[in-house]
């Protein structure tokens, strides 16, 4: 645990959050567990009639299967997207309020997709798209990217232009519908 | 806006008091020269950047300005953590707004959704499924009535020649029975009724003349009537797609019962000139197997045969219509189990 824990030196605003975060997700993973029990009810109903059903429907069983598995987390998946530096892991680090869970500095720090679950909501940082070496990094970043809940796309404010490594992947992520946060990280203009 | 919560506050208050632990330490030094300056270059950032997101499909951009080092630093330090937490706040803000707009609720609605969607599959399969049956069933019920009634057609049919076979038998069997009774213990008898051509004489004779005509009648009946229920399976199999099995069912006489047959009628037929009484006794005896062949043979089997054909088509079509039935009782089941999983889902 980092020495500057800033939940435990300072519980009240981070209870809160965490407070607002069992409202909301407490529900839902209630909810998501009746639902996963229903659909293993409905799969034990196609077990059980298995003659009497074409093949077709146990096909779209599998899909639902594997579907429900990634619709039905109960946790709130946040993936932090950028360019090098633009801030990923420092507003990852401030949204958990932990000084240094995922690394920082000014040179590339975050090598490979790291996530935290944290009161219910689990926090993706990926490494920067531009830095990105490996098509297995960019298939496991993207993959993170499309799995989530909600995307967090750092930009950083030192000019008003956007990269088209940055311009291509927001076009991708808005092709799919992806529910996208932008934040303009100031860095310098304090 | 884009005035960072506490930014402006903080930089008034190092104006008038400096802070115990300069904030040049902090990253966020040296400010611009000028505040307004500042502000517009932020703004021109932000309207550049709202624009190439539009341009890039993002109709209604949500950008939020930020600084997670400020937030950072600030948390650490007891007098800046209000102002810290005042900026850190809009972004959990964020995150419990989409967790509570999109998130939960499109989870759940997604997962339902899911369900929903495969209990419908699974209704439309079961819904099909049944109809299916209940046109098989209908349809098996149906084949099995034509089939049936085809059948006892047949074998009404088939009874009627029974009854004509029956008929000839008779007539033979109680002219020569008649005479016997007639002259039984008369010695000569036959001599004198052959000698004077009387009408006993006559009748007598023509019967045992006819007695090898006779069993080739009975041998062609029995072709024809073989042939008749080979075309009446072969129809059935056309028609109803059912296969009478005839393994069991006769061609032809058996041998050991020609055999029986044919050596009494040479004995009946040799009965000239020989002991009237041994003649007498050979007729009788003739006359005896005939009638007992013909009526084990054909009359009793013959209804035999409707009870085994009978049999085949029922076994075959009350199965097929007692496993549809199961199958449509099952589909009835699946349908009152989803129906009521349907209603929990809705819940």
């Amino acid at each position: 645990m980092s020495p500057f824990d800033l939940s435990s030196a300072f519980p009240s605003d981070a209870d809160l959050f965490r407070q607002e975060l069992e409202r909301l997700i407490g529900p839902v993973r209630s909810e998501l567990d009746r639902l996963g029990a229903l659909k293993g009810r409905i799969q034990d109903l196609l077990e059980r009639h298995r003659d009497l059903l074409p093949a077709q429907v146990f096909e779209r069983s599998a899909q639902v299967e594997e579907q429900f598995a990634k619709v039905a987390q109960p946790e709130f998946r946040v993936a932090l997207l950028g360019l090098l530096s633009a801030g990923k892991s420092s507003t990852a680090n401030a949204i958990i309020e932990q000084d240094e869970f995922f690394p920082t500095g000014a040179t590339r720090t975050t090598t490979t997709v790291t996530k935290k679950d944290w009161n219910m909501i689990s926090i993706v940082d990926t490494p920067g798209l531009d830095s990105i070496e490996t098509r297995e990094d960019e298939a496991k970043a993207r993959e993170e990217a499309t799995s989530a809940d909600l995307v967090l796309f750092c930009l950083s404010d030192k000019s008003g232009d956007l990269d088209t490594v940055c311009l291509d992947w927001i076009k991708e992520l808005a092709g799919m519908g992806k529910d996208i946060l932008f934040i303009l990280n100031k860095k310098r203009d304090q | 806006m884009m005035d960072f919560l506490g930014f402006g506050r903080r930089q008034r208050r190092r104006e008038e008091t400096p802070p115990p632990r300069p904030l040049a330490a902090l990253p966020f030094e040296p400010p611009l020269p000028d505040r307004a300056q500042r502000v517009d270059k932020a703004e021109e950032i932000l309207d550049s950047v709202r624009r190439q997101l539009r341009e890039a499909g993002i109709s209604e951009p949500e950008i939020l300005t930020f600084s997670a080092r400020f937030a950072l630093e600030g948390l650490r330090i007891r007098d800046e953590r209000a102002i810290a937490a005042s900026h850190l706040r809009p972004l959990q803000e964020k995150i419990l707004e989409r967790i509570q707009e999109k998130g939960g609720e499109l989870k759940v609605a997604s997962a339902r959704s899911l369900l929903f969607g495969l209990a419908g599959d699974l209704a439309r399969s079961v819904e099909e499924g049944s109809r299916r049956e209940q046109m098989k069933l209908s349809r098996t019920q149906e084949t099995y009535g034509t089939a049936r009634l085809s059948l006892e057609e047949f074998l009404k049919d088939l009874a009627e020649t029974k009854d004509q076979l029956a008929s000839f038998m008779e007539s033979r069997g109680e002219g020569a029975k008649a005479l016997i009774t007639k002259y039984s213990g008369t010695r000569g008898w036959w001599q004198e009724a052959f000698a004077t051509r009387r009408e006993e004489g006559a009748a007598f004779r023509e019967w045992v003349i006819s007695a090898e005509d006779f069993l080739k009648f009975l041998e062609d009946f029995l072709s024809r009537s073989r042939k008749r229920l080979t075309d009446f399976a072969e129809e059935a199999k056309e028609r109803h797609g059912f296969t009478y099995d005839l393994r069991d069912f006769p061609s032809a006489i058996p041998q050991e019962d020609r055999q029986a047959f044919t050596w009494a009628i040479k004995m009946a037929a040799g009965f000239r000139g020989a002991d009237p009484d041994e003649a007498t006794r050979r007729v009788l005896l003739t006359l005896g197997i005939l009638d007992s062949w013909v009526k084990a043979f054909w009359l009793e089997r013959s209804a035999e045969w409707g009870r085994l054909l009978r049999s085949q088509l029922d076994k075959v079509f009350l199965g097929r219509i007692k496993s549809s039935s199961e199958r449509l009782s099952q589909y009835t089941g699946l349908a009152g189990e989803l129906m009521r999983l349907l209603r929990e889902l809705a819940c």
